[in-house]
């Protein structure tokens, strides 16, 4: 780095130094960055020295005493203007969802219904199937057709039980 | 070196969580700077006032969308520059005549000037006085960027890249709007910056 640049480095950050606060005296003594060609070069840092302590020294402009007061006043009044907005929008939003709700409760339970109902038609039809099923199996089980050709043996086969007769004296 | 912890971004952490107390007391710290670079931006006492309060309202409604990316005083004055921007801009689309008669003083309110041209006493405090008056007819002549830019240089808290950030420049255009604000108050205040009194000004 050639030794102007760092003189003007140097400048640079003395200046910054100053733009926020006052040099001490012993910082003004240093001498600066590059040599001091001319007086009017010493008098810059005094100038920049004192606009600075000038600037530090500007009044605290006026605040109201109860400048924090007001503003938590002001905070709740922000608040409370939000606060109703809210509800109301909750009110909306109920209001809303309950108009849509009920009827598709109302269809969602009618569906239901219908599907247990369709449901349940299928399982007892399967159930009335299954028995037929069953009383057909036990066909096999009867007289072959041929026997039904001769009248006396379908009246035999057909007549009602004989009463007990002796079980009856018996009770009797 | 580990960076310090900011203590306002955890007071505002619970003004998130609706602490009022945590709230005043951001609004105690911050009152008088925020009123400092506020007054010297609109100029009108009154209407500085309410910018101020304003300010501080907007920080609580902004609470929520708060993240700590960031010093909470870059976030504060960045709003504070914000609002009174808005109020300049106003002004222009609405130029207003100044009333002739100042308004009647209020008992809590003192007289509002911003000069401390009313303390009588030795030729120095006078010299003084006029200096700070100079300074603040100056400072209010300056374009609004190097205003901005060298009264957010009193405020210690705030860095060079935090300046920048509020005024939303880079780091370089900030440094040049301090130099030239600078510049040019040197040239105005001249005579008084040469003179005696500004010279014997004790140097902390």
């Amino acid at each position: 780095m050639k030794k102007s640049d760092m003189n003007e480095s140097r400048d640079q950050q003395r200046r910054e130094i100053v733009w926020r606060r006052p040099l001490h005296p012993a910082e003004l003594a240093e001498p600066a960055g590059r040599p001091v060609a001319s007086p009017d070069q010493a008098v810059d840092w005094q100038e920049e020295n004192r606009l600075t302590l000038a600037l530090t020294r500007l009044p605290n402009l006026p605040v109201a005493s109860n400048f924090t007061a007001r503003v938590l006043v002001a905070v709740e009044r922000e608040d409370a203007h939000l606060r109703p907005v809210a509800t109301a929008f909750a009110d909306w939003l109920t209001a809303r969802v309950w108009r849509w709700l009920a009827p598709s409760a109302a269809v969602a339970l009618i569906l239901a219904g219908v599907g247990l109902a369709w449901q349940w038609r299928q399982v007892t039809s399967r159930a009335t199937l299954a028995r037929d099923i069953a009383a057909m199996s036990r066909v096999s089980e009867l007289a072959p057709p041929e026997v039904f050709a001769e009248f006396e043996i379908i009246n035999r086969l057909g007549g009602p039980p004989l009463p007990d007769e002796e079980l009856l004296a018996v009770m009797q | 070196m580990a960076a310090q912890p900011d203590p306002d971004v955890a007071l505002m952490l619970r003004v998130q969580r609706g602490d009022r107390a945590a709230f005043a007391a951001l609004v105690d710290k911050y009152k008088q700077p925020v009123m400092n670079l506020v007054g010297r931006t609109v100029g009108d006492p009154h209407e500085a006032e309410d910018i101020a309060q304003n300010v501080f309202v907007q920080v609580f409604k902004s609470a929520r969308r708060y993240r700590p990316t960031a010093r909470f005083s870059t976030w504060l004055f960045t709003i504070a520059r914000n609002l009174c921007l808005n109020e300049l801009r106003r002004r222009k689309r609405h130029p207003t005549e100044p009333l002739e008669a100042p308004p009647p003083t209020e008992p809590e309110h003192p007289t509002r000037q911003w000069s401390d041209a009313t303390t009588p006493g030795p030729t120095q405090a006078l010299l003084q006085a006029e200096l700070v008056e100079q300074i603040e007819r100056a400072l209010a002549e300056l374009p609004e960027a190097q205003r901005t830019a060298l009264l957010l240089c009193r405020e210690e808290e705030l860095s060079y890249d935090e300046i920048a950030a509020v005024l939303g420049c880079s780091l370089s255009a900030t440094k040049s709007l301090i130099h030239r604000g600078r510049e040019t108050l040197k040239r105005r205040l001249k005579p008084y910056l040469r003179g005696e009194a500004a010279g014997r000004s004790r140097s902390d």
